[in-house]
């Protein structure tokens, strides 16, 4: 081995726990790029070539019953490649337990090729018998439910025995949940898909002939845009309820929600670790190479030339790159299969999902490393270019002493401080590049491990606020027929229940100027308490008699606020339109809706009292009690919702735990590596100062002070640079008309960070007690070694 | 004596520092022979460290030219100055300037591997006495043998001239004595023309020559006929 090498090698060793802290960085780095670029295309691939080969539809349409020829006359719109009618209705189940579960029943036509289940065991219902069900995989499972069982199919007051004929996945619901309040845990056990075949489900929903819905595929060449315009067009005026393109598919959303994110970080997050570690390895190859002037000088002088000076700091940057990059992208290969199992499959139905490594991320991963590593390194060590061996042999002028601004302003408050917080002061306003690489360490930090409490915050805040403040019933019921006061009452005295306010809901056509949206509009009673609204400045508002109350994403889509007119269309209108001026901008987290009083809903109906749904405040189970009753649709417990929820933060708290980790491992890294390097730069004042009767202790409170004040300074840019952080992160991705998050200033998050980002502090510190235990001051003030 | 080596003509060196120019060397010419032992000897500031530097390629003259072997140094790039140094010369500093991190022995290495026709490492060390510390690192080592070891890095490469600046500033007297007797023999046996500056006047008895400088001049010349032994020096 070349001498210069063996001399490379010793440096590291000498700065191990440095050199480890680089790794580590860069190790993590190229890990994340391993295991999030491979779930994101396991995941991105296994989930397009399902939606390819059972001919997922790009759009829904929701309306009025119609016969089949309404959809098939569609085929004809060039826009759309292919249509299909079916019914899809929702139903309970008598499966043998107390509660029955609500069924999401698809009737598809026995020829149809949209949407197709891909069957894991038995065969699609209609092939042998018409009372046949498939039953998607996850509700089988989890209610234990195999091929051959039979249950009881509850529909308009009667008990229809099907028998289950199939087990199966569904590219229309890889994450099966009821609607957007679910998007954080859909609930097996009580929420069903089961597809039956078209005639029977007409028969038995009382159909016959009819379709309610339609799926389209659209024609090649045609946008998605143009073709749900088409489809609007074509059917408007006729029952049209909504249009649904792909991409705001309840499913298809909340996986695309995980993917897409999955996406951001698998782009960012290697990116920021790399670019980390280069900010580490710049300030220690600088430092190096500022320590090595004489050697460098020497090594000239012999006869090295400044590329083979160069090399030699470059292969440090390196031998940091390889050593970092090889860990990184085995343990990430090795951890692609559980992470993607345990973060994903959890939660989606994958069933074409095949774990592969993409071997060309490797590649990336090592151009990635090295671009950073060489780039960095040859802009630390570019002074080896400017070092003349003849300037190396003189000792380096001493830098440019004078005055500092507190000395210069408050001359007095300078006289009293004592002679070691002197000399920190002094180093750190002459270090300003330094300190400031100290501040934004641990400012970065900070930010990081800011963010997954935020997360936590609003999760928290979406689940308990939405159901401690906003939505305070204990279920919300919807009926299959809409129903008279009369029928609430019945219902209220079958289920023996304390509260229950009635409810209209209806899809419309919600339209400011040529600003356009499909919106559900819900009415409430005047005075209810169980669904109550904040507006946007945080008061408390109540449902207005007239004028309608407006979600923020919704005004914002339409452009509309306090005072604006808002109109007003839907199939059950007849298409008239109805000017509702518009009375406050409400929060809303999840979903998008607007709010009018009955009164208002039955204005634009002409119906009277046709209740659709009703919230229910019981303490008691109502699912049990209301078991019986056949126009129940669905019964949804907030509670379960809570508790579902609930499960799932266990895995959020999982990643959330590693993001504080990593942030750790950030503060670690930078911090040591810049205490490091300011004992290293000092190592001969320090000895000065021991020569002068100062122990170890003192020099270590100076270095300690240094070390506070930087953390001081950093957590105060922290503070709004990880709020502000958050903010954007959520800006970019969670606004939409399905998720609007609040993002309020959250003080417990910074106070757990702070506590957090103080004990990284401490670690460091023990550490560098544990340098300068280390440290033969005395030798390096009387040898000139290189 | 044989031919000459190195030939310096109207070297000036000036240095600017803030408004001020500060002259180091002021037209100093000098004719190096092969083989030859010449000590240099001035005050501090004199301008021996100047000249040294630029002899080897370390530093450029603001004006004059230094011709090694015919070839003038002023018309040499980068690289081709790198090989100049690399080849044809071996420094000797006065605080050693080893590797802290490399043995005696990879000190050496650090030399040798740079060009072809170096010695063998182990007949240097020999030669400078170091055959029982060759795996020392520096810090192991006293300051009179880590001189030979840098002596031993200057030698291996086989250069054609040594130059050693101030090479027993930092030792005490005897060990100085014993550097300055093993830069003699070395001169002798390999015929390597060797330079040496201090500002100890006593050292000037054993060169060939002796240039004293002052003020970046030379202001006096003298071809001792019959050098002194280092043994022999007293101060």
């Amino acid at each position: 081995m070349r001498a210069l090498d063996k001399r490379l090698l010793r440096t590291v060793d000498r700065s191990r726990l440095q050199f480890l802290a680089i790794i580590v960085v860069i190790a993590l780095g190229l890990m994340a790029l391993v295991v999030l670029n491979n779930a994101y295309q396991n995941l991105d691939g296994a989930m397009s070539d399902y939606y390819e080969r059972q001919s997922f539809a790009h759009l829904f349409s929701e309306f009025v019953p119609q016969p089949p020829d309404y959809v098939e006359g569609l085929r004809d719109l060039p826009e759309i490649r292919e249509a299909e009618g079916r019914i899809v209705t929702d139903i309970r189940a008598d499966i043998g337990r107390d509660i029955h579960p609500e069924l999401h029943m698809v009737a598809l036509p026995e020829e149809g090729d949209i949407n197709r289940p891909l069957v894991l065991q038995g065969h699609l219902p209609g092939q042998k018998d018409r009372n046949e069900v498939a039953l998607l995989a996850g509700f089988a499972e989890e209610n234990d439910l195999q091929v051959g069982d039979e249950i009881d199919l509850i529909v308009r007051e009667e008990a229809i025995r099907v028998r289950v004929s199939a087990v199966v996945s569904s590219p229309e619901f890889l994450y099966p949940i009821t609607d957007i309040s679910r998007v954080f845990a859909p609930d097996n056990e009580y929420y069903g898909i089961a597809f039956a075949d078209l005639d029977f489900a007409a028969d038995i929903v009382g159909m016959p002939g009819q379709v309610n819905q339609a799926t389209f595929m659209v024609a090649e060449g045609h946008s998605l845009e143009s073709a749900e315009e088409a489809v609007r067009d074509a059917m408007g005026g006729r029952g049209l309820m909504r249009v649904i393109t792909r991409d705001d598919q309840l499913s298809h959303y909340s996986v695309s929600l995980r993917t897409g994110q999955l996406e951001d970080l698998a782009s960012s997050i290697p990116l920021i670790f790399l670019a980390i570690s280069a900010v580490i390895i710049y300030m220690l190859l600088m430092r190096m190479v500022e320590a090595d002037r004489t050697v460098i000088g020497v090594l000239k002088a012999i006869g090295y030339s400044d590329g083979e000076v160069l090399m030699h700091y470059l292969k440090y940057a390196l031998g940091m790159g390889f050593v970092g990059a090889l860990l990184g992208m085995v343990i990430g290969h090795l951890l692609v299969r559980p992470v993607t199992e345990t973060f994903f499959l959890e939660f989606f139905d994958m069933p074409l999902l095949q774990v592969q490594t993409d071997w060309s991320l490797i590649i990336l991963g090592s151009l990635l490393t090295l671009v950073f590593c060489v780039g960095t390194g040859m802009w630390a060590t570019r002074t080896v270019l400017q070092i003349t061996p003849a300037d190396a042999m003189q000792p380096a002028a001493p830098p440019p002493g004078q005055k500092n601004l507190l000395e210069r302003w408050f001359p007095r408050l300078w006289s009293w401080l004592a002679f070691t917080t002197k000399l920190m002061l002094r180093q750190l306003l002459r270090n300003k590049k330094r300190f400031a690489l100290a501040v934004l360490g641990v400012a970065f930090a900070y930010t990081l491990v800011v963010l997954p409490f935020y997360m936590l915050g609003i999760l928290d805040a979406i689940v308990f606020e939405q159901f401690d403040e906003f939505e305070v019933y204990d279920y919300a019921v919807s009926f299959n027929e809409p129903i008279s006061e009369a029928g609430i009452a019945q219902i209220r005295e079958e289920a023996d229940l304390k509260q229950i306010e009635p409810l209209i809901e209806y899809p419309f056509e919600a339209r400011n100027g040529w600003r356009n949206e499909t919106v559900p509009v819900r009415a409430l009673p005047e005075g209810g308490t169980l669904q109550r609204f904040q507006n946007a400045r945080g008061q408390r508002i109540s449902i207005p008699t007239s004028g309608v109350l407006v979600c923020e994403y919704m005004a914002g889509a339409l452009n509309v606020g306090p005072g604006d007119d808002v109109l007003l269309s839907s199939h059950i209108t007849d298409e008239h339109e109805h000017h509702i001026p518009v009375k406050d901008v409400i929060r809303q987290d999840l979903g998008s809706g607007m709010y009018v009083s009955h009164q208002t809903m039955q204005a634009m109906t002409g119906d009277g009292d046709a209740y659709t749904g009703a919230f229910v405040q019981s303490t008691d189970d109502i699912r049990y009690r209301l078991r019986h009753a056949f126009n129940v649709k669905s019964i949804t417990s907030v509670d379960q919702m809570v508790e579902g929820i609930d499960e799932m933060m266990g895995l959020v708290i999982a990643l959330c735990t590693i993001l504080v980790l990593m942030g750790g491992v950030f503060a670690f890294a930078i911090l040591f590596n810049i205490a490091t390097v300011g004992i290293m730069e000092r190592t001969r004042e320090f000895s000065s100062m021991r020569v002068l009767g100062y122990d170890r202790k003192s020099i270590y409170h100076i270095i300690l002070h240094e070390n506070i004040l930087a953390t001081i300074f950093g957590l105060i840019l922290g503070a709004p640079m990880g709020h502000m952080t958050f903010v954007a992160v959520v800006e970019a991705f969670q606004r939409t008309e399905m998720i609007y998050l609040p993002v309020p200033f959250h003080p417990g998050s910074h106070v757990a960070a702070t506590m957090l980002v103080c004990g990284f502090v401490a670690l460091v510190m023990m550490a560098v007690r544990v340098k300068i235990r280390n440290l033969d001051l005395l030798e390096a003030l009387s040898s000139r070694m290189t | 004596m044989s031919d000459e080596i190195i030939r310096a003509e109207n070297l000036s060196k000036e240095y600017v520092q803030g408004d001020v120019r500060v002259g180091a060397l002021q037209d100093v010419s000098l004719e190096v022979r092969t083989g030859e032992f010449i000590v240099i000897v001035g005050p501090s500031g004199s301008g021996k460290s100047t000249l040294l530097n630029i002899l080897g390629g370390m530093d450029v003259p603001t004006s004059g030219r230094v011709i090694y072997a015919g070839r003038d140094l002023a018309e040499l790039n980068e690289s081709e100055l790198t090989e100049y140094r690399r080849s044809e010369i071996g420094f000797v500093f006065q605080l050693y300037n080893l590797m802290s991190a490399l043995t005696a022995r990879e000190n050496v290495q650090l030399a040798t591997e740079l060009v072809s026709g170096a010695l063998d490492l182990d007949e240097v060390m020999e030669k400078v006495g170091l055959t029982d510390r060759m795996e020392h690192f520096p810090s192991q080592m006293s300051g009179g043998e880590q001189q030979r070891v840098a002596i031993a890095r200057a030698l291996a490469k086989n250069p054609g001239v040594l130059l050693c600046d101030e090479p027993t500033g930092a030792l005490d007297y005897e060990t100085g004595i014993r550097i300055l007797a093993l830069l003699r023999e070395l001169n002798c046996d390999y015929g390597t023309t060797v330079i040496i500056i201090t500002h100890n006047l006593a050292v000037a008895d054993m060169g060939d020559r002796m240039l004293r400088m002052r003020s970046g001049q030379i202001v006096e010349q003298r071809e001792n006929e019959e050098p002194l032994p280092a043994e022999r020096i007293v101060w």
